[in-house]
C-alpha cells in the first residue's frame, strides 16, 4: 500500500490529465488509485469492471528474510504516520511497536536468517554508478550525482538499512521474481552489471574489519601510479598476511589499515618483497619509494608513534619472475618483531561497530502468524483466489468501510487525503454504473504507458517523453547520430509501424536494435504488458495498400542490391547492413527492417521520413515520391521500394551491396618518385611518404623531420583516406619495414650518456620547410635546424641505384652551416650489429646501414638489445651520405 | 466545474512534463505532416541551369575547394590531395582540358591563386604555396608557409579561404577534434595566414567549420555545422577577437596573447539562448545567419560571394551558401544594424548530383561546385561530380533583399509586385523561433510564435514592400512566407521563404 502510493505519486496526476484528454469530461474518474490501493483484492469485481483497474500485486513476502534487514521491516511497519496494513480495532492485540515486531518475527520464521552486511566493493562502485545514470535507471529514479533535478523521481528508500547486498542484487537481476507487477522493470543486466549495480546503492554501508585490500588494474609504470589507478575490487581482510588474489602473479594492490598504538615509542617496521612496495605511515612514504627499478625491496624504517590510530598503507605491486611476496612486521616498545597482530588493526580510522542484530523471539512467531492472518496480508502480498468476506464493489457505499471518515473496526486504516478519498468514491460509483461497458483501448493503453512509466522515456503523441532535467542522462555510444542516437524512439504510430509479432518480441523480450542507445529497454514481464502490442495496434494501425509491382524476384534482388549500394542511394553509408559496419554512423542493421516492419509503413517512411521523425538526419529519398535514380526501373518509386523490400527480405543470402567492403586504393609507384602526404600511424598525420623506383619507400615525420619509416616492395594503400570519411591513419603495404620510434633526429647532448631528449627539452629545433620536385619527380626535402648558436638550412635527398641484382638506397643530409659541438644525428633506433668492415651495421635483421669514413668511425652505438642507438657526432659535420640496403 | 478540472488538469500535464512554455499566443504542436520536404523546385531550371563538367580522364576530381586563376583557368583543390587546373569549363558545351598542377597532398579545402604560376593550397596539415619554377605546367616547388595548428585526431578538418583578405592573408578554420573535443592545439580556432609566414589567431568557439570567405566588406565569415552549442547550421562572422560559441576549444587562450581574455564559460541550459549570453560574455557573436534545419539544408559547406557584378543575375554582392547533404545552393544577404552582421537566407537552387564541398563563383558569373558523397548522407547520387551553375538571362520573381525596420521588414523584390496583392496583409505569414543554446547536440525550433502582419505598404514602382508586424523578437529566426504575393504577371515567386536572424532591432 505504501509502496505503491510512493511510485504512483509521480505520476498519477499525469493520469488525470491524460484521460481528461483522451476521453473527454464523461469518465474522468480516476480508477488508477483503486489499482494503487488494491482495493480489489478485497472487493470483488466483475469482468468488464476489471478491465477498468490495474491492479499492483504487493512485492512477494515469501523469501522476504533472504534480502531485507528485519529491523527495516519492523521499523517501517510501525511507523504511526503510515501504519501498514493496519486495521481499525487492531489495538486490543498490542501496540503497533509490539504488532510490528511480532509480525517480522513470524515473517523471518519461515527462513530464519541473520541479517549479513556486506562491504561495498570500491572497484564495482564507479562501474555501478556508470550504469546507474546510463542504462535508464534515471529515467523514474532521481539521479545520485549533481544538482537535485527539481522534478519528481520514484524515492528510493534508505537502501543500506533495508537491503542485504545479495538481496538486492537478485532482485535487480530479476525484479519481477519479488514485484510480479512490473512497475520496477528488469533492465537486461548482464555479467556483473548487477552486482555493480548493488555495490553502487549499497555504497554507503560500513563493515568492521582489520584491513581494506584494493587490487588494480591497469598498466603500471611506477608505484605512484596506484595513488591514480583505477580500482579492479576491493574486500576486507583480517590480517596484512597474504591471502586470497593477493598471491596471483602480476597482482598490484593496496593495503589500508590503522594501527592501535598503546605505548609511545619508536617502532621499527620491516618491509619486504618480491616486487615493488612501499610503506606509509599516517600519509608520508617512509620507506620503499624506490623499489621499482631494483624489482625487490628489504629494508626498515624507524617511526616515532603516539598513543591512539595511525593509518598504515601498503603498496605492492609483482615484478619479476619469483612468486608475488609481500610482508610486513613491527617491533617496538614491549613488542618483539613479528607481524602485526589483527586486534591491534582496524580499516577505518573510527572502528566500526554495526548496529545491534534483529533478537529472533520463537515466543511471538505465533503471535505474529495470527496477526498475518488478521490482517489478510496475503490478500494484497499473493494473488488469493479464495473468496474474500469483504462485500463486493458492486454493493459498496462510498462513505462506509475504508472510505468513512471514521472507520468502523475491522475496515482498513488508509490515511487517505480528502482528494484521494475522492477520487476513489468517484471510481466506485463510476465502476457500479449499470451501463457499465469494458475499458476501450483508447483509456487502456494511454493508463498503461503511465502505469508503467513508457513515457519517462518515450513520447507518444505530444506526450511524455525525456523530462528536459533528465535530458543529459540519455546519451549514446555512437558519434554524430544527434539525439536519434540518444533517445529513444517515439511511440507516435507505433501500431502502425511495427509488426504485431515484432512488438510482442520488443515487450516480451527487449530486442534491442539501437545498440548506439545507452539507454536500455526494460522487461516489464509479458503478463504486464503483453496487452499492450494488440493495443498499439488496434489503436495506430491504418493499413494502406501497396502498389502491385509485377518485376520478377530476380529483377528486384538486382535492383535492390543497386539502390543500398554506393552507386545508388548509398544507404549503407549510414546503416549497418548484416552486421557489416557502415562507413559513418553504425545507424540500426537494414536487415531488421522486414522482420521489424509493416512494408506499407515502411513506403511511407521512404517517402519523408521527417515526417515521421522530425529533425531525423536521414534524407528523403524519394521527395514528393519523385525517385532520384531515373534509371533504375524507369525511376518507378514503388517498383524500387519493392525491390528494395524484396533484396532485404532475401536476408544474409543476399549478394552484399556495392562498396559495404571497403576496395584497396593502391598507389603504384612506377618509374618516377611518388611522394605521399598523410595521415600515418608511424610517421605522424604530418606524415610524407616518398615511393622511389627500385621499389623502396620511406616515410618522414614532418613534425620532428624523424626519418620514420624504411621499405620496400610495395608502396601505400591510401583507401582510408579516400574513402568514407576519409579517418584512419595507414602503415607500408611492402614488407621489411624498419621503424624509427618518434622522437627527433638532431638533438645536443650535455655528454654522450644522456637520454635523447624529447622535442619539449631539446634544444635544437627543426622545422619542415617544404620540399622541390627535379625533372624526374625525385623530391629534395627542406627543412631548417636551429640552435643556439646555430642557424642551418638542410635539404635531404634520397635516390636508389641498381648494384648487381641489389637496389641500395642513397640517402643525403646537407646542411648550410656546421653543427657545433654536442650535436648529433640518431640514425636508427633498435637492434644494431656492427659489420666486420667497420664502417656498417646491420639494423633489425633487416636491413643493412653504410656510412663513409671517417664519419664511420666516430658513430657512436649506445644502449642494448631492441632499443639500441646508433648516433652520429655533428660537431663541424655538413654533409652525411647514408647508404641502405634491404 | 469538469472544464475547470479539465484545464487544471492540462495545465499540471504540462507542467509535470517539463512542455515548453511560450510567453504568447502559443502556437498549436506542429503538425508534421506540414513540413515542407525539400523537393527539387522544377522552375528553378527556368533562370538558373546546372551543367555537368566532364571529370579529368581516368580520375576524378573529388573537389575539395575551387578557385579562378588570373589567366581565368578553374583550379580544384581535391578530396584527394590533387590540384587540377581546367580550361573549357566555361564554354556552353563544357569539354575542359585538365592538366594536374600537383598531387601527393592531403584533402585540399582551400585554394588562393596568386599567380598564373604559384598558388597556396590550405591542406590538413599546413598551408603550402605551390610554384611551378620551371614553366612545365606542373608544380615542382612546395613550401610550407604556415602550421600553427596541432593536428593528430580524427574529424579535424581544416578548411581556408580560397583568396586573400584585404590584408593579404588566407583564413583558416580548423574543426574540433572528433568535432567533440579540443585534443590538440587550437582545435575550435579560425586564424588567418601572410605569406611571409607569419599568422595570428583570430576567432575561438568553431565547432565543425566547411567553408570560408569574405564578404563585400571585406569580412571573413564561415560555415558552421548543426552539433553542440549549435542549434542549426549558420553563417557566421569572423570577427577579430570573436568567440563563435562552442567553448571547448577555449583552452587555447594561452597561446593567444593578441585574442584577450578567455571568454566566461555559457550558462549551459535548458534555457540558454545565444542571445542571452551573449549580453554576458561580449566575445560571444552571434550567427548572422541561420539555416534552420532541414528547410535550408543539413550540413552547411562552400561560400561562394556574387562579385560578377550582376553576371550571375540580380544577386550581386550577396553569399551563395551550398549544402552538402541536400545538395543544393542556397542565398543569403546580410546588413550590419548596431555594429553586428544579421540577414536572410533564402532557396535557391537544388538538384545538383552530388554532396558539395567546393565551389566558387566566377568573375564570369558562373558558379562551379562540387564535391563527393562519401562518408555522410547525401541527397544527391554521384560518387562525385562537378557542375556549373548559370543564369539563362531571365530574371526569376524573388526577394532581392529582406531589411529589418524598427518595426517590421522592407522587402525588395527582383520585378514590381502586383500591388493589390502585395499590399494584402494575408499575403504574407510570419513565424518566429529560436534554439537552445547547449552543449547537447542540435535543437528543436523553440518558443515558436505566429506573427500578425499589421500593414503592407507597397513603393510606387512595386520593387518594395514595407511590412509593419506586432513585434519583432531578437534573437530569434523570422521565417518569412509570401504565398500571396505576385508580380504584375501573376506569377507566384520562384521561392516564397525567406529565413532573417534577427540579432538585433534598429532603433525608430
Amino acid at each position: 500500500m505504501r509502496f505503491s502510493r510512493l511510485i504512483s505519486q509521480t505520476f498519477k496526476i499525469l493520469s488525470w490529465g491524460w484521460l481528461s484528454l483522451t476521453l473527454g469530461a464523461a469518465e474522468l474518474a480516476d480508477y488508477h488509485l483503486l489499482g494503487d490501493f488494491n482495493c480489489t483484492a478485497c472487493h470483488a469485481v466483475n469482468a468488464v469492471q476489471s478491465s477498468w483497474v490495474n491492479q499492483h500485486q504487493a512485492p512477494n513476502l515469501q523469501e522476504v528474510s533472504q534480502r531485507l534487514n528485519p529491523r527495516w521491516v519492523r521499523d517501517f511497519l510501525a511507523d504511526p504516520a503510515h501504519p501498514h496494513g493496519w486495521k481499525v480495532g487492531l489495538e486490543s492485540q498490542g501496540t503497533l511497536a509490539e504488532q510490528a515486531e511480532a509480525l517480522t518475527q513470524y515473517l523471518w520464521s519461515k527462513h530464519p536468517q541473520e541479517f549479513r552486511w556486506t562491504s561495498p566493493d570500491k572497484g564495482a562502485i564507479p562501474r555501478g554508478e556508470n550504469l546507474y545514470h546510463t542504462i535508464g535507471c534515471v529515467a523514474c529514479h532521481a539521479p545520485q550525482q549533481g544538482a537535485a533535478l527539481g522534478i519528481p523521481s520514484v524515492a528510493l528508500p534508505n537502501l543500506a538499512e533495508k537491503w542485504s547486498f545479495e538481496g538486492l542484487r537478485r532482485f535487480l537481476q530479476d525484479p519481477l521474481a519479488t514485484r510480479p507487477s512490473g512497475r520496477m522493470p528488469a533492465m537486461h543486466l548482464v555479467g556483473s552489471e548487477a552486482a555493480d549495480l548493488a555495490h553502487y546503492l549499497l555504497r554507503d554501508v560500513k563493515v568492521p574489519a582489520h584491513v581494506e585490500l584494493a587490487l588494480y588494474r591497469g598498466r603500471l609504470r611506477s608505484l605512484e601510479d596506484l595513488d591514480t589507478a583505477e580500482v579492479a575490487r576491493s574486500m576486507p581482510l583480517e590480517s596484512l598476511a597474504m591471502q586470497g588474489p593477493m598471491k596471483d602473479r602480476g597482482v598490484a594492490y593496496r593495503l589500508t589499515t590503522w594501527v592501535e598504538i598503546k605505548t609511545a615509542g619508536n617502532y621499527q617496521f620491516y618491509l619486504q618483497a618480491a616486487g615493488a612496495s612501499r610503506l606509509s605511515v599516517d600519509g608520508h612514504w617512509i620507506m620503499g619509494e624506490g623499489s621499482w627499478q631494483r624489482d625487490k625491496i628489504n629494508d626498515h624504517r624507524a617511526v616515532v608513534l603516539t598513543v591512539g590510530r595511525h593509518e598504515l598503507k601498503i603498496d605492492y605491486a609483482y615484478r619479476g619472475n619469483k612468486d608475488p611476496q609481500m610482508s610486513l612486521e613491527w617491533e617496538g616498545p614491549g613488542l618483539v618483531r613479528g607481524p602485526l597482530p589483527s586486534g591491534l588493526l582496524s580499516s577505518e580510522a573510527t572502528p566500526v561497530t554495526l548496529p545491534p542484530s534483529f533478537k529472533f523471539n520463537k515466543d511471538l512467531v505465533e503471535q505474529g502468524r495470527q496477526l498475518y492472518q488478521e490482517r489478510q496480508c496475503e490478500r494484497c502480498h499473493r494473488k488469493v483466489d479464495a473468496a474474500s468476506a469483504a462485500p463486493a464493489l458492486q454493493t459498496l457505499s462510498v462513505d462506509r468501510g475504508c472510505l468513512s471518515l471514521t472507520p468502523s473496526p475491522g475496515a482498513w486504516l488508509f490515511k487517505l487525503q480528502p482528494a484521494e478519498r475522492r477520487a476513489l468514491q468517484q471510481a466506485i460509483q463510476a465502476l457500479q454504473q449499470p451501463q457499465l461497458g469494458e475499458a476501450p483501448v483508447a483509456q487502456k493503453l494511454p493508463q498503461a504507458l503511465i502505469d508503467f512509466n513508457c513515457l519517462a522515456c518515450h513520447q507518444r503523441d505530444g506526450l511524455g517523453g525525456v523530462a528536459p532535467e533528465r535530458n543529459g542522462y540519455f546519451t549514446s555510444n555512437g558519434d554524430d547520430l544527434g539525439d536519434e542516437g540518444r533517445l529513444p524512439p517515439k511511440l507516435n504510430g507505433v501500431g502502425d509501424k511495427l509488426r504485431p509479432e515484432w512488438l510482442k518480441r520488443l515487450l516480451d523480450e527487449g530486442a534491442p536494435v539501437r545498440p548506439y542507445l545507452n539507454t536500455r529497454m526494460p522487461q516489464f514481464g509479458v503478463t504486464n504488458v503483453g496487452s499492450l502490442a494488440t493495443w498499439f495496434v488496434s489503436l495506430d494501425r491504418q493499413p494502406q495498400p501497396l502498389v502491385p509491382v509485377t518485376d520478377s524476384h530476380e529483377v528486384q534482388l538486382d535492383a535492390g542490391r543497386r539502390l543500398l549500394g554506393t552507386n545508388g542511394l548509398s544507404c549503407i553509408v549510414c546503416h549497418r547492413y548484416n552486421r557489416q559496419p557502415a562507413h559513418s554512423m553504425q545507424v540500426l542493421d537494414l536487415l531488421t527492417v522486414p522482420e521489424r516492419l509493416n512494408e506499407d509503413w515502411f513506403r511511407r517512411f521512404l517517402k519523408s521520413p521527417d515526417k515521421f521523425n522530425p529533425g531525423t538526419r536521414m534524407p528523403a529519398l524519394w521527395p514528393n515520391g519523385q525517385s532520384l535514380l531515373q534509371d533504375l526501373l524507369k525511376g518507378d518509386t514503388a517498383r524500387q521500394q519493392a525491390a528494395i523490400w524484396t533484396y532485404l527480405s532475401e536476408g544474409p543470402k543476399a549478394k552484399f551491396p556495392e562498396g559495404l567492403s571497403r576496395q584497396s586504393m593502391e598507389l603504384v609507384v612506377g618509374g618516377e618518385p611518388v611522394v605521399y602526404r598523410g595521415k600515418m600511424w608511424e610517421a605522424s598525420f604530418r606524415g610524407l611518404a616518398i615511393g622511389l623506383p627500385g621499389q623502396i619507400n620511406l616515410a618522414y615525420d614532418t613534425e620532428t623531420m624523424r626519418l620514420a619509416l624504411l621499405w620496400h616492395e610495395r608502396f601505400l594503400n591510401v583507401a582510408p583516406h579516400w574513402q568514407s570519411q576519409g579517418m584512419g591513419r595507414i602503415r607500408p603495404l611492402g614488407k621489411d619495414a624498419v621503424i624509427n620510434p618518434p622522437g627527433v633526429a638532431f638533438a645536443k647532448l650535455a655528454d654522450p650518456a644522456v637520454p635523447w631528449p624529447t622535442v619539449e627539452k631539446n634544444p635544437v629545433q627543426a622545422k619542415f620547410k617544404g620540399y622541390a620536385l627535379d625533372d624526374q619527380q625525385q623530391p629534395t626535402l627542406m627543412y631548417h635546424l636551429s640552435e643556439a648558436t646555430m642557424a642551418s638550412e638542410v635539404i635531404e635527398r634520397n635516390w636508389t641505384e641498381h648494384v648487381g641484382n641489389q637496389v641500395i638506397l642513397h640517402r643525403e643530409v646537407k646542411l648550410t652551416e656546421a653543427c657545433p659541438a654536442g650535436v648529433w644525428f640518431r640514425l636508427a633506433v633498435g637492434k644494431i650489429t656492427p659489420q666486420a668492415d667497420r664502417h656498417s651495421w646491420r639494423w633489425n635483421d633487416t636491413l643493412t646501414l653504410e656510412l663513409p669514413e671517417p664519419l664511420a668511425s666516430s658513430v657512436r652505438v649506445r644502449g642494448e638489445g631492441d632499443q639500441a642507438e646508433l648516433l652520429i657526432p655533428m660537431a663541424g659535420v655538413k654533409q652525411l651520405l647514408i647508404n641502405y640496403a634491404w | 466545474m469538469r472544464g475547470k478540472k479539465l484545464l487544471t488538469g492540462l495545465m499540471m500535464l504540462s507542467a509535470v512534463l517539463g512542455l515548453a512554455q511560450t510567453k504568447a499566443k502559443p502556437k498549436q504542436n506542429l503538425n508534421t505532416d506540414d513540413l515542407p520536404d525539400l523537393v527539387p523546385n522544377e522552375r528553378e531550371a527556368l533562370y538558373y541551369k546546372i551543367t555537368d563538367i566532364p571529370q579529368p580522364a581516368d580520375s576524378v576530381a573529388e573537389a575539395g575547394s575551387m578557385a579562378v586563376m588570373p589567366d581565368g583557368r578553374l583550379v580544384v583543390g581535391t578530396r584527394r590531395g590533387e590540384v587540377y587546373f581546367a580550361t573549357g569549363h566555361d564554354a556552353p558545351i563544357p569539354q575542359p582540358q585538365w592538366k594536374l598542377f600537383a598531387k601527393g597532398q592531403t584533402e585540399i579545402f582551400g585554394i588562393a591563386p596568386k599567380t598564373n604560376n604559384q598558388i597556396y593550397i590550405v591542406q590538413q596539415s599546413e598551408i603550402t604555396r605551390l610554384t611551378d619554377t620551371r614553366g612545365t605546367g606542373r608544380a615542382d616547388l612546395f613550401e610550407s608557409v604556415s602550421a600553427p595548428w596541432g593536428w593528430s585526431g580524427e574529424h579535424e578538418y581544416t578548411f581556408g579561404s580560397c583568396g586573400f583578405d584585404r590584408d593579404g592573408a588566407i583564413w583558416t578554420t580548423h574543426c574540433l577534434t572528433g568535432s567533440y573535443t579540443s585534443e590538440n592545439k587550437f582545435r575550435g580556432w579560425a586564424f588567418r595566414h601572410f605569406e611571409d609566414g607569419r599568422s595570428e589567431p583570430m576567432c575561438s568557439g568553431l565547432r565543425s567549420p566547411s567553408g570560408v570567405a569574405f564578404n563585400r566588406d571585406g569580412e571573413a565569415f564561415y560555415t558552421e555545422n548543426q552539433g553542440p552549442w549549435n542549434g542549426a547550421c549558420a553563417l557566421k562572422h569572423l570577427k577579430p577577437k570573436g568567440f563563435m560559441g562552442h567553448p571547448i576549444g577555449n583552452v587555447w587562450y594561452p597561446l593567444a596573447p593578441n585574442m584577450g581574455p578567455r571568454p566566461a564559460e555559457p550558462t549551459n541550459s535548458q534555457d540558454s539562448r545565444y542571445y542571452l549570453d551573449a549580453e554576458r560574455i561580449p566575445q560571444l557573436v552571434l550567427a548572422a545567419v541561420i539555416f534552420p534545419y532541414k528547410k535550408m539544408g543539413q550540413c552547411a559547406t562552400a561560400i561562394m560571394p556574387d562579385n560578377s557584378a550582376g553576371k550571375f543575375g540580380p544577386f550581386s554582392g550577396q553569399l551563395f551558401v551550398a549544402d552538402y547533404t541536400l545538395s543544393m545552393v542556397m542565398r543569403a544577404d546580410m546588413e550590419k544594424v548596431k555594429g553586428v552582421y544579421q540577414g536572410a537566407c533564402f532557396p535557391f537552387r537544388s538538384g545538383f548530383s552530388t554532396g558539395i564541398i567546393g565551389g566558387t563563383l566566377t568573375p564570369k558569373g558562373q558558379i562551379f561546385v562540387g564535391g563527393s558523397k562519401r562518408g555522410w548522407p547525401v541527397r544527391g547520387l554521384k560518387e562525385t561530380a562537378l557542375q556549373r551553375l548559370e543564369w539563362t538571362g531571365v530574371v526569376p520573381f524573388e526577394v532581392l533583399t529582406m531589411h529589418v525596420t524598427p518595426d517590421g521588414f522592407e522587402l525588395h523584390f527582383t520585378q514590381p509586385v502586383d500591388v493589390a496583392k502585395a499590399q494584402d496583409v494575408k499575403a504574407y505569414t510570419l513565424e518566429t523561433y529560436t534554439h537552445h543554446y547547449h552543449s547537447a547536440y542540435g535543437s528543436p525550433e523553440l518558443e515558436t510564435l505566429d506573427h500578425e502582419i499589421k500593414a503592407a505598404t507597397v513603393s510606387a514602382d512595386g520593387l518594395t514592400v514595407r511590412l509593419v508586424v506586432d513585434h519583432l523578437v531578437r534573437g530569434h529566426i523570422h521565417e518569412l512566407h509570401l504565398p500571396g504575393v505576385r508580380n504584375r504577371q501573376g506569377e507566384p515567386l520562384l521561392h516564397d521563404a525567406a529565413y532573417y536572424t534577427l540579432n538585433q532591432i534598429p532603433n525608430p
